[in-house]
């Protein structure tokens, strides 16, 4: 069984979270982040749980062996192990509501009345971050090529320049690609100024409260 | 019934506020139900042409536009810039961009929700083009992972979503392997057979023919020649090229005029010796993943043309980058002139034309591209000059690479090449999307460097490059080498029949 | 505001693309230097982060010239924080975005086409982005040491690197860096997109 939250219930969730963990003790850490598995695998996430929690456990691990060693050396490694330990619950749920569909988030933020143009940032955004690796990973090719790329260490002596020739076509390419978008996007009525609908239904479901009400109640046990 | 008019220019001009491509004095009727084939040289101004069809023009391309452009009656400033799209629904060359969702589903749906249209009604229309185009399975996938076949079936059922009058199209088959380039046709006569106008910028014109009422010809911003189906036909190769055209049919027999006068030129290279030999080799795109070809095996002689074929995913972009040197090879050796030659060393002896130069290019100027690397070699500059010189790009030297038109900025990545002196130069489909005219120029540039003792890998699906340039046809698919022939006029329609198999 | 001062859908497109490179750039350069660097100096990343993003964004600031780029930029830029679990940052983007166009705000429309202004408008925002970072680290952080019991003082002394006195003084750091940035990015940005005539 699959439960499918409303975007708009994710986002209450992460956002909810990221306060509580600044908040909570840090011996109370663990329960949320035990919710927050919980939360996942109700979603039907099983793989991901199960790294995050292996993870949290080395972590915790971590955590103990650093303290009894006291060195001075260590103590970024500590403090980094820290963060990681009170911020797991909150990737948790950043990974929940990032598998949720793009277009679906965008109906939903639109629901919370974001002003249209963010929400067109906001969907090329998205839409953009795979394009913008490959993008780099061809022009990464030719650097290779023609011997000019950040994979040869010869390169790492002139950085600014190296860096010139990784960002330049890089960014002509993207003043392009937004220029075709633009193009598209208005050829297919972006700009019409009546309402806009949505093939995806954002709406509460008796899960996203039951949810809710779960985790306020975890709150107030830990608080 | 009166037949209506749906598109009526009279004396139209048009300049871009910033370009110098334009319009003079063009005028166009096409009337309901017809299906109007654009063509003509680069910067004839199809593009442009179309764009008044859609609104981009004068809304989102500024300018001066003078003279009449109406759409169905109605003047195109009538309209409002957004509602263009309820009657004129456009297919655009690159997928890359015309895209603005992540997902099929969404995509088709996109223009629907802009205009709000009801959601059932949507959903509705979206499922009845995903049956019609057989892309059911594909709705929920990312757009980034389909097939150019299906990328090009996603926007044709996103611009039918609005059920428009009226479909414009730029080049739609540009990134088309021959299959796919049958499936659009199939799409196209689908339109057709139900009274939708049809007006299409294109230089590939074979698969249009059996469409086409009218065929109209641009040259400088005017229209200057129209032809029926059966007056096109009737043109002689000669005039054909004269045109700059592309040829009509895909041609079985040997009066292709690129293939004879392929013929004249192509001598018997098997002669030459070994240069480039692939022995036992397990190609893979990255170290551990799994191998895309095993166990190949293939002899290059030197100053070979040989042509690079097979459905989109066989591996022939991962041979490629592996032979340049950019990926290693898991087992097996390459030998370049009968020495093994490792990956990294590789890489200096080989070099990769892509399919956009706009990657490939990193300087300021056109000079400066070719000197970048080669800073303390003494004659570099005499070497640019005569490259620059030979490849017409000499007046250009001090011009932005980013400024050059399209021809151009591949004409400097050839360039680029040559100077490093390479063995091979593989070229990844350096004709997509070119007319007639700069089509044969690529094919002189690639027959002369062959003549200089460079060994060419060109990778295309383009049936007429083949038969007019190489010597070979190497075929990739499900993991082999499938074959292996010679290209010369007894196995035209051989190599014909394999490039149209396709998946 | 007529079609030429108000911001338009290809304006909003080019703005979502050019944040995504914008936050790329600074996470790459982020996660190169965090291990290098360390916790301690970890406020003066952001410096440097700004140094190589100044590019990107005097780019999309010179191709767009319009009120709101820059705001737009930094909400988007905030957003993505936030649905990453970092809404905090939104605030100090949204802060930054505002203070970065207060820095544009006076004249008749052709500031927006003046490099100085600009990059002075993104060393301000700069500045923000980088007391963003910092202050999230410290508010996340700042159960550290009493969940320790025995304070070290190396660990007292990391602890501080974040204390207000540090900020400051990275903020100043990252101020400069952008301004230095903006001069490296001056330099590309006529070198190459004027040369070429995408940019006027």
């Amino acid at each position: 069984m699959r439960v499918v939250f409303d975007p708009r219930t994710q986002l209450l969730v992460v956002l909810v979270t990221s306060v509580a963990v600044f908040w909570a003790g840090m011996d109370k850490v663990w329960m949320v982040t035990l919710f927050m598995a919980a939360y996942l695998l109700v979603q039907g996430i099983y793989v991901p749980v199960l790294k995050y929690l292996i993870l949290a456990a080395l972590l915790l691990g971590l955590q103990e062996l650093l303290n009894r060693g006291g060195s001075g050396a260590l103590s970024s490694l500590r403090f980094l192990n820290y963060l990681g330990l009170r911020f797991m619950p909150v990737m948790m749920g950043a990974g929940s509501l990032g598998r949720v569909p793009s277009g679906k988030l965008i109906s939903a933020l639109a629901t919370l009345r974001l002003p249209r143009g963010l929400l067109i940032s906001l969907a090329v955004c998205f839409r953009f971050m795979p394009v913008i690796r490959l993008e780099h990973e061809a022009i990464q090719v030719s650097a290779r090529l023609r011997g000019v790329s950040f994979t040869s260490p010869v390169n790492w002596l002139r950085p600014l320049r190296t860096y010139e020739y990784t960002i330049m076509p890089l960014l002509m390419r993207s003043m392009k690609i937004s220029d075709e978008l633009a193009a598209s996007a208005t050829v297919k009525g972006i700009d019409d100024p009546g309402p806009k609908t949505s093939i995806h239904r954002i709406a509460f479901g008796l899960q996203d409260y039951l949810v809710l009400a779960a985790y306020a109640c975890l709150l107030a046990a830990v608080f | 019934m009166d037949i209506q008019t749906i598109i009526e220019l009279k004396n139209v001009s048009f300049q871009y506020n910033d370009s110098y491509e334009q319009l003079s004095g063009v005028d166009l009727s096409v009337a309901e139900g017809e299906c109007v084939v654009i063509t003509g040289p680069s910067g004839s101004g199809k593009t442009t042409l179309t764009r008044m069809l859609n609104g981009l023009i004068p809304n989102f391309y500024e300018g001066k536009l003078t003279g009449s452009v109406r759409l169905k009656g109605r003047d195109i400033h009538e309209i409002e810039p957004w509602s263009f799209g309820r009657t004129s629904g456009s297919v655009f060359q690159d997928s890359r961009s015309q895209f603005f969702t992540s997902v099929v589903a969404d995509e088709i749906a996109f223009s629907g929700e802009n205009y709000g249209l009801n959601p059932s009604l949507i959903l509705e229309r979206v499922s009845a083009l995903a049956e019609e185009f057989r892309i059911t399975e594909l709705l929920s996938r990312g757009l980034h992972g389909l097939s150019s076949g299906e990328k090009q079936k996603t926007a044709f059922a996103s611009a039918r979503l609005t059920d428009p009058e009226l479909f414009v199209m730029d080049e739609p088959s540009a990134n088309l392997d021959m299959a796919a380039t049958r499936e659009l046709a199939g799409m196209l006569s689908a339109l057709k057979a139900r009274g939708k106008t049809i007006v299409i910028a294109e230089h590939r014109l074979y698969y249009l023919l059996p469409l086409a009422d009218r065929i109209i010809y641009m040259d400088g911003g005017q229209i200057t020649t129209e032809w029926t189906r059966a007056g096109l036909l009737a043109l002689t190769s000669r005039e054909l090229d004269a045109y700059g055209l592309r040829s009509l049919v895909v041609s079985e027999g040997t009066d292709n005029f690129t293939v004879r006068q392929a013929e004249q030129v192509r001598r018997n290279r098997q002669q030459n010796p070994e240069h480039i030999a692939v022995q036992h080799a397990n190609i893979a795109p990255g170290r551990f993943k799994r191998a895309v070809l095993e166990d190949q095996s293939f002899v290059l002689n030197r100053g070979e043309i040989a042509a690079l074929t097979g459905p989109n995913g066989a591996g022939k972009t991962t041979l490629a980058r592996t032979l340049c040197g950019l990926l290693r090879e898991q087992e097996g050796v390459i030998r370049i002139n009968g020495e093994p030659c490792k990956a990294n060393k590789r890489l200096r002896k080989m070099w990769f034309v892509m399919q956009d130069s706009d990657y490939q290019l990193f300087s300021d100027s056109v000079r400066n591209e070719l000197l970048m690397t080669h800073e303390d070699e003494p004659d570099a500059a005499r070497q640019a000059e005569r490259l620059l010189k030979e490849l017409d790009l000499w007046e250009y030297r001090e011009h932005h690479p980013a400024s050059l038109s399209g021809g151009q900025k591949q004409r400097l990545t050839f360039a680029v090449g040559l100077m490093n002196r390479p063995d091979m130069i593989i070229l990844d489909e350096p004709t997509s999307g070119l007319d007639g005219r700069n089509m044969r120029r690529v094919i002189k540039l690639i027959r002369e460097m062959a003549e200089s003792g460079v060994t060419v890998l060109v990778i295309t699906h383009d049936y007429e490059l083949v038969c007019g340039a190489c010597d070979r046809l190497l075929l990739l698919d499900d993991g082999k080498l499938q074959a292996d022939l010679a290209v010369n006029s007894a196995t035209v329609p051989e190599v014909i029949r394999l490039m149209q198999a396709g998946k | 505001m007529n079609k030429a001062t108000r911001l338009q859908t290809k304006d909003y497109i080019l703005i979502g693309i050019f944040s995504i490179l914008i936050y790329a750039v600074n996470a790459i350069v982020g996660s190169i230097l965090t291990p290098v660097i360390g916790a301690a100096a970890m406020p003066l990343i952001a410096g440097f982060c700004l140094f190589f993003s100044a590019i990107v964004y005097l780019v999309m600031a010179m191709k767009v010239s319009k009120r709101g780029a820059l705001l737009v930029q930094s909400i988007v830029n905030g957003l993505v924080y936030t649905l990453m679990g970092v809404p905090l940052m939104l605030v100090f983007f949204a802060l930054a975005g505002l203070f970065g166009e207060a820095v544009l705000f006076r004249g008749a429309g052709t500031q927006y086409r003046r490099l100085t202004r600009q990059s002075l408008a993104y060393a301000v925002y700069g500045c923000f982005y980088g007391m963003g970072t910092s202050v999230t680290i410290y508010v996340y952080g700042s159960g550290y040491l009493s969940g320790m019991f025995d304070a070290d003082t190396l660990d007292r002394m990391l602890y501080f690197a974040y204390s207000p006195a540090w900020i400051a003084a990275s903020l100043l750091f990252a101020f400069g860096m952008t301004l230095l940035g903006s001069g490296f990015a001056s330099r590309l940005l006529n070198k190459h997109f004027i040369k070429a005539g995408v940019i006027r």
